[in-house]
């Protein structure tokens, strides 16, 4: 589903120039389910950035489900990633001024959905994070665990192939962890893929297959289960 | 919930920390240590990006299979060690 070819990005500044990634060769399956861990500042999350098409790599090359995409202009990674990739991140990130439906609703008003289609859609993406009670509130009334449940609910609502989750439990206490892991578990299970960036072992003892990145570069692999193609 | 955090003091290199966990009559024994790896001699102070990766994948590779890296450790700026945390798999 994903690969990568020497994958580099640099970034610079008048002074310095940073390698964040170097050289990365990847490869991701449908399916699959996999973490990407290592200490802060080894690139973890200038590699999700990439992967997810929020940026661009400096060098090397990035196919995503058979497209050569590394020098996509803006508008057309904007366009593939709609529909396509959903985004959890540590922080939410959901709209403050909108309510958690329409939070929701954003990405399929984004793709044209019509009004019935996307009230289906909301309502039963809402009941599946068990989150409809709280759908007229707005985010700061609820609390980090019920916030991350709605920002898994806006990432899946437009049945995407692949989630990207950046250290998804970062915010949250164990309880609530525990439960955003499940809910990535069961995502998976249902055949969406998952790269998730995490500093938890115990969040990246679910995924099929652990990746260590250092100072830009994958160090090594630890394959811990079988992917189920559903 | 099946995260334990046990705060205790720093472990030195080469030390195990052992865990015994009971619940009702199961008994799981837990084994983690930490290991320091020199990324360079100690009279060469800045090693190059390549020759550390490499070092640092050859140890891995190399370490008791027995033990499982489980993450590894944020170290100090300018640092020339890494620090790897293990468990133990049987």
């Amino acid at each position: 589903m994903l690969r990568t070819e020497e994958l580099t990005k640099v970034f610079r500044s008048d002074e310095v120039e940073t390698i964040a990634l170097n050289r990365v060769n990847l490869a991701v399956e449908q399916g699959e389910y996999v973490a990407v861990m290592g200490p802060s500042g080894c690139g973890k999350t200038t590699l999700l950035n990439i992967l997810g098409l929020l940026d661009i790599p400096t060098n090397g090359k990035y196919w995503f489900d058979g497209q050569e995409v590394s020098q996509l202009s803006e508008v057309k990674r904007t366009r593939l990633r709609r529909g396509q990739i959903g985004f959890v991140f540590q922080s939410f990130n959901l709209i403050d001024e909108l309510t958690i439906y329409h939070n929701v609703e954003l990405p399929l008003l984004y793709m044209g959905v019509s009004a019935s289609e996307r009230r289906k859609r909301v309502s039963k993406v809402l009941e599946q994070v068990k989150i409809t009670h709280r759908r007229k509130n707005f985010p700061q009334q609820l609390s980090g665990g019920q916030q991350q449940r709605v920002a898994i609910a806006r990432a899946v609502i437009s049945n995407p192939k692949i989630i990207f989750a950046d250290e998804p439990t970062g915010n949250l206490d164990s309880v609530n962890g525990e439960e955003i892991m499940n809910l990535l578990s069961q995502l998976n299970s249902d055949g969406t893929t998952i790269v998730m960036v995490t500093h938890s072992p115990a969040d990246a003892d679910k995924a099929h297959r652990i990746i260590q990145l250092f100072d830009g570069h994958i160090v090594t692999e630890n394959i811990r289960k079988a992917v189920k193609i559903s | 919930m099946k995260e334990v955090c046990l705060p205790f003091t720093d472990l030195k290199d080469n030390e195990i920390a052992e865990v015994e966990i009971r619940i009702s009559e199961r008994k799981r024994v837990l084994k983690y240590r930490i290991e320091s790896f020199a990324l360079a001699p100690p009279e060469k102070k800045k090693p190059g990006t390549n020759e550390k990766i490499n070092l640092l994948r050859e140890m891995i590779k190399a370490y008791d299979p027995d033990w499982e890296l489980i993450q590894i450790l944020d170290s100090n700026e300018g640092s020339n060690y890494v620090q790897l945390l293990y468990r133990y798999k049987k």
